[in-house]
C-alpha cells in the first residue's frame, strides 16, 4: 500500500497523507520526502484531511517540512487538516505557525505560479 | 476501580501497537474526547522509552491503567531504561523535536516522573466528567 498519493498540479506539490502521523511512520516519510523535494514545485500542500492521530514526532515532521520549505523559498501549507490534527497542533502552541487551507482551489488563488 | 496492568518489551516499532491495545480496552469506559488524550499521553510514553530510555533497543514496559468510574483514570507507565531527564518547558517555534512531556502535561490534570529503582516511572492521572463515561451494561 502506498504510504501517501502525490499529485502536481501545476506549480503546486499535493501530498496527501491518509495515515496516522507517528513515530513508527515518521522515517519512511522522511525518505518519500527528500524524493519530492527534488522536483520542482513552488508550493507543498500537505493534505492531512484523512491523518486521526498524530503525535509528537509527525508534529516535528510537519514543522521539518515548513522549515526546509522557508529555506527553500518555498510555501508550505495545510489543506484541510482533521480536526484530531488541529487540535495536537494547537495544543503544543503551533496551528498559528502554518496556512491551513479547506481547498485546492484557495490554494492556487492565494499563491498563482510566478 | 477497575485495573488494568500490561508488561510488554517496547520497541520503536511495537510502541503504537501497545498503545492500541490499551486503548482499546479503556473504548469501552470513556467517550472518544478523552480516550484521544489518553492515547496521545500513552503514545508520548511509550515512545520516550522506546527511544530515550532504551535507545530504540528492547526492553520492559509496565503500564498500569486506574479507571475510578465517574471520577478519574489514573496511568502509570515505567520502563527500566536511562534515568529521563524531562524537558518541562515547549520547545521554541522551529524546533524539530521535545514536545512530548509538554503534551502530557497539558493534556492531563496530574502529572509526575519520578526515578525509582533504576526504573522511569511517568504517573498521570485525568479527571473524567460524568457526561464523558459510557454507559456500561
Amino acid at each position: 500500500m502506498e504510504r501517501v498519493q502525490v499529485e502536481e498540479k501545476g506549480h503546486i506539490l499535493v501530498v496527501d497523507i491518509s495515515q496516522e502521523m507517528t513515530m513508527e511512520v515518521v522515517d519512511d516519510l522522511k525518505k518519500d520526502f527528500e524524493d519530492f523535494f527534488s522536483r520542482s514545485w513552488q508550493v507543498l500542500a500537505l493534505d492531512l484531511s484523512g491523518v486521526c492521530f498524530m503525535d509528537s514526532a509527525g508534529i516535528g515532521f510537519v514543522t521539518a517540512l515548513n522549515n526546509r520549505c522557508l529555506q527553500e523559498g518555498r510555501t508550505f501549507c495545510l489543506l484541510n487538516p482533521s480536526e484530531q490534527v488541529i487540535k495536537t497542533l494547537k495544543l503544543v502552541n503551533l496551528w498559528d505557525l502554518f496556512q491551513a487551507h479547506q481547498s485546492l482551489y484557495e490554494i492556487s488563488r492565494l499563491y498563482p505560479a510566478e | 476501580m477497575l485495573q488494568l496492568i500490561l508488561n510488554d518489551t517496547v520497541t520503536p516499532c511495537r510502541a503504537r501497537m501497545i498503545v492500541r491495545a490499551v486503548k482499546s480496552f479503556l473504548d469501552t469506559f470513556v467517550t472518544s474526547e478523552v480516550l484521544f488524550d489518553i492515547e496521545l499521553v500513552l503514545t508520548e510514553s511509550c515512545n520516550n522509552a522506546a527511544l530515550h530510555a532504551y535507545q530504540g533497543l528492547p526492553g520492559e514496559l509496565e503500564i498500569k491503567l486506574d479507571i475510578v468510574e465517574n471520577q478519574q483514570v489514573g496511568l502509570q507507565v515505567r520502563d527500566w531504561g536511562r534515568e529521563f531527564q524531562c524537558p518541562w518547558n515547549l520547545p521554541e517555534t522551529f524546533e524539530e523535536s521535545g514536545r512530548g512531556i509538554y503534551i502530557m502535561r497539558q493534556v492531563m490534570h496530574t502529572f509526575d516522573y519520578t526515578r525509582e529503582n533504576d526504573s522511569n516511572v511517568f504517573t498521570f492521572t485525568k479527571k473524567v466528567e460524568p457526561e464523558q463515561w459510557k454507559e456500561c451494561k
